[in-house]
């Protein structure tokens, strides 16, 4: 196996280690505090950042893997989470390549865009219907604060994910 | 020789010989009690003794201390390690203590209800993205959980398997809008649903009883359990109490606030029944289906004869 092809595998692998983690902080319960009652969504930011950082191939196959992580814990049916975080991934790299700058402003841009429209599709797929009378009151005490939360985790996972590009791309080349 | 006898020295230890003899002479007279010469001798020389005994002994432990540091030290690490290990025997006492407090409960339960199986699961994960306390299980099919197997803790109902993999399952808590549950109210006998629930409540912890009737005697503090109707839930685990009962608008019925016993956003530890006597009865065909065959059809404690069957259909899964 020549060196490049090893260094390729290598980064994959990296990189879905750092998901699995990612899947670990985000699913337990006790890792991050609750505020407003909600717990932050990482998986979002983190798909973005490294698609933002590696193009449309990884981000759209990481945002796969990371989408199947959160699809076992979701309540949604298993393989909602991959689709959108694919689309996320793939996206943003295309964006970013075409028609926005690599920065953290476009990165906290982007991830926002991409919580409030995952958001406002859960909201009303899982709740609208059932028409329970407090639909609003869901929206504005559950989603806003998960959003809110969540564009906190942008700027850590931004320069993690720059990191392990630079890292990881630099070993490629050497 | 002559000389010595005659010499001054002489004269002066003779007189002290026979003063000493004399002196023995009056302590044996004195009858056993301290003569005033010992005494003053005594009170001169007691204090002198004392100072150089504590001396004596601060010398003797100083350099003790250097003598015995060796076995002292053995004797610290032999004793530090005993407290580690009783340290360690008190978590292991605790954790002892609380599995066996949890099993028992969870043993008063069996042994009211043979027919119960159990599978014990750990929760691995909990979606942030979603409010109602629904959780995933290190347990799937290679364990035997199927879809709507009731969830519970020792405390009463979590909630039903409403997904299952091979190592992991999903449940549903009684918290999301989603589940539904037929239920009883433990002292009027009323029948009643556990349904509707919505983000306010659940936010809080709390679900809804609905179809409370309108002249019901249910009261604060009221337990309430599963009827065992709609094949789901076998009969007779608690949910909750009855935290607050209002009106509903249509004036019609009542409504209440169902407090669960089960500390369910914070739960770690559950049990799955995966099968009970009835289940599966009143459930559609399809979902049915996906139950376990070794459930027992010939439910002596069958719910179908109760009134509240026609809620039946509303606690399948949807």
């Amino acid at each position: 196996m020549s060196k490049e092809r090893k260094n390729k595998i290598f980064r994959w692998v990296i990189y879905i280690i750092f998901f699995i983690g990612l899947f670990m902080l985000q699913s337990s319960l006790n890792i991050f505090p609750v505020i407003a009652g909600v717990r932050p969504v990482l998986f979002i930011p983190a798909v973005i950042c490294v698609g933002m950082f590696e193009g449309e191939l990884m981000g759209a196959v990481l945002g796969v893997v990371a989408g199947c992580l959160w699809d076992l814990v979701s309540t949604n049916a298993f393989g909602i989470g991959a689709l959108f975080l694919m689309i996320a991934g793939w996206a943003t790299a295309v964006l970013v390549i075409y028609l926005i700058r690599k920065n953290i402003f476009s990165a906290i841009l982007i991830c926002a865009c991409a919580l409030v429209f995952y958001s406002v599709l859960d909201w009303i797929t899982t709740y609208v219907v059932l028409q329970n009378g407090d639909e609003w009151s869901m929206l504005f005490q559950f989603y806003l604060p998960l959003v809110i939360y969540s564009l906190f985790m942008v700027v850590p996972l931004y320069f993690l994910a720059r990191v392990m590009a630079a890292k990881l791309q630099y070993k490629d080349e050497a | 020789m002559k000389s010595f006898f005659r010499s001054t020295r002489f004269k002066i230890l003779l007189a002290a010989v026979m003063l000493l003899i004399g002196l023995v002479l009056y302590s044996v007279s004195t009858g056993g009690f301290s003569s005033l010469p010992s005494s003053i001798v005594g009170a001169v020389t007691t204090p002198i003794q004392s100072l150089s005994s504590s001396i004596s002994g601060a010398v003797s432990g100083f350099f003790g201390q250097f003598t015995s540091a060796s076995a002292k030290q053995e004797r610290i690490e032999e004793l530090e390690k005993q407290i580690n290990d009783l340290q360690n025997k008190m978590v292991d006492y605790d954790t002892y203590l609380n599995e066996n407090e949890e099993l028992r409960k969870y043993l008063k339960l069996y042994r009211e209800n043979p027919d119960f199986v159990f599978e014990d699961a750990i929760v691995i994960g909990r979606d942030p993205a979603e409010p109602f306390g629904n959780f995933s299980i290190n347990k799937g099919t290679l364990s035997g959980i199927k879809p709507n197997d009731p969830v519970i803790t020792a405390e009463g109902l979590v909630g039903y398997v409403y997904d299952v993999g091979p190592i992991y399952a999903k449940v549903r808590t009684v918290l999301d809008p989603a589940t539904a549950a037929s239920a009883i109210v433990s002292r009027t006998r009323d029948y009643v649903m556990v349904e509707s629930n919505t983000f306010e409540l659940a936010k809080n912890g709390l679900c809804k009883l609905n179809y409370l009737p309108r002249n019901s005697s249910a009261i604060q503090g009221d337990y309430i359990i599963t009827s065992g109707v709609g094949g789901i839930y076998p009969r007779g685990l608690i949910i909750g109490t009855i935290s607050e009962i209002k009106q509903e608008p249509d004036g019609i019925s009542s409504y209440a606030i169902l407090t669960p016993t089960a500390d369910i956003r914070n739960i770690k530890d559950v049990m799955v029944i995966k099968s009970f006597k009835g289940q599966g009865e009143g459930l559609p065909a399809e979902a049915n289906g996906n139950l376990n065959n070794n459930a027992s059809s010939n439910s002596s404690g069958s719910d179908s004869s109760v009134n509240a069957s026609s809620n039946s259909s509303a606690e399948v899964s949807r």
